[in-house]
């Protein structure tokens, strides 16, 4: 077996693990059989239930030794009603009610060692496992949670930036425009109409501008003979 | 003997076999036909100078009318319908050849002045290179034009280019000391 395989199995096998030790919402199939189509979410018949071992009596686990097969990725269940029955009946009062499960079974190859239950995508070699004692899964209370604040807002901060949106649109040097004031924390309401308009001072009447002369440096260029006549023309 | 310069420029003046010695014949000309004597300046500047004092400076301006037509042949066309700076190359290329120094042209407003550069000192008041370029334009610009010298330097020398009509007048002001600017600006002033 290769060194990636191993890593592989050992991931999964971790993975395990970890569900073990966390609340069981359902309870899916043992494993399965055929190492093309795990599922995770095929739950045990009732009637396989009985051979499901229990959490306490799980055994350590083997890798397994023989040469493994092509591994193939879990196909993806389109429909996922099992599960969602069972979280549609989570609640606070009793047990959980499992639908029957699905269970397909490959072709008999050679039987597995009792294990654990776990949700295992595949094990080579691996055969349903006998429910040998019927599992009834209680689901926990929810915890109540109480979502506490995790961010505090200082009720002078936000007075503050209220007082500077509504700043945003007074005008410079006048009283506030007449409307209702927004309250603390409210974005501004949109202006409008220019809170002011402000407006140059005129031009005094004695002020001329100065002679605009670069009108000849922007005049389309002339030719010898327009130029001459242009110095002809001038006269006392 | 012919003159061997490089290649000018493409649209420039060719002062390329402008002179033709035929030292056979013990005669010069240029490349036009016209037979050229070569003098030195220092003899053509006291013929210009009396000829100023009497007034009298038609051979200088038939001289530089001579230019202008030699100008006008390197040029190829119209000089009226052509652009400034060609019609400068051109001129200022014959006249360097000729000897009679470098020439450029300035815009002072509506006003055109010709700074000639490196020129002969004919004359102490610079008329007769006044009547020269004048006589060069004249042929150029198919109009009569007037030059009026109105400031240089040693080397340098500058005139203004005006209507025939108000030559003397503008010759007075620059007598009275008026320099170029004011000298624009007046005739400018005035014809507003």
């Amino acid at each position: 077996m290769s060194s990636a395989r191993i890593s592989k199995l050992e991931a999964l096998l971790r993975r395990v693990e970890e569900r073990r030790q966390q609340p069981r919402l359902h309870a899916v199939s043992p494993r399965e059989s055929s190492p093309t189509v795990p599922d995770l979410e095929r739950v045990a018949p009732a009637s396989q239930r009985s051979s499901l071992p229990s959490p306490a009596a799980s055994e350590p686990i083997e890798l397994p030794t023989s040469p493994p097969a092509a591994i193939e990725p879990p196909r993806k269940q389109p429909s996922i009603s099992p599960l969602e029955t069972a979280m549609a009946q989570l609640d606070d009062s009793g047990p959980l009610e499992l639908p029957a499960p699905v269970v397909s079974r490959a072709e008999p190859r050679a039987p597995a060692p009792a294990g654990p239950d776990m949700l295992v995508t595949h094990r080579p070699g691996a055969e349903p496992l006998e429910l040998e004692a019927p599992v009834e899964l209680t689901q926990p209370k929810r915890p109540h949670v109480e979502r506490e604040p995790t961010i505090e807002f200082e009720t002078a901060k936000v007075r503050v930036n209220a007082r500077e949106l509504r700043a945003v649109g007074e005008p410079m040097g006048s009283p506030a425009p007449a409307g209702p004031a927004p309250s603390a924390g409210s974005p501004p309401a949109p202006l409008s109409a220019p809170s002011q308009t402000l407006e140059a001072a005129p031009l005094p009447s004695a002020a001329q501008p100065a002679r605009a002369i670069s009108a000849a440096r922007v005049e389309a260029p002339k030719t010898f003979g327009e130029l001459l006549d242009l110095s002809l023309a001038l006269r006392p | 003997m012919t003159s061997e310069t490089a290649s000018p420029p493409v649209g420039g003046f060719d002062p390329g076999n402008y002179y033709a010695f035929d030292l056979a014949r013990g005669a010069v000309h240029t490349r036009h036909g016209e037979r050229v004597l070569v003098l030195s300046a220092d003899v053509l500047g006291p013929l210009v100078s009396t000829a100023a004092r009497h007034g009298d400076l038609t051979a200088v301006r038939g001289l530089g009318k001579h230019i202008g037509d030699d100008a006008s042949r390197s040029l190829g066309g119209d000089a009226r319908r052509a652009a400034p700076e060609a019609v400068l190359t051109h001129i200022s290329g014959t006249l360097a050849v000729l000897g009679w120094g470098t020439l450029s042209l300035e815009r002072w407003g509506s006003a055109l002045v010709l700074s000639l550069q490196g020129a002969p000192a004919l004359d102490a008041e610079r008329l007769g290179l006044a009547a020269l370029l004048g006589g060069v334009l004249t042929s150029v610009g198919g109009q009569d034009v007037a030059c009026v010298p109105i400031s240089g330097g040693a080397n340098s020398a500058r005139f203004l280019i005006v209507h025939p009509g108000v030559a003397e007048t503008v010759w007075g002001w620059a007598r009275d000391g008026v320099e170029l600017p004011a000298i624009v600006a007046r005739l400018a002033q005035e014809a507003a």
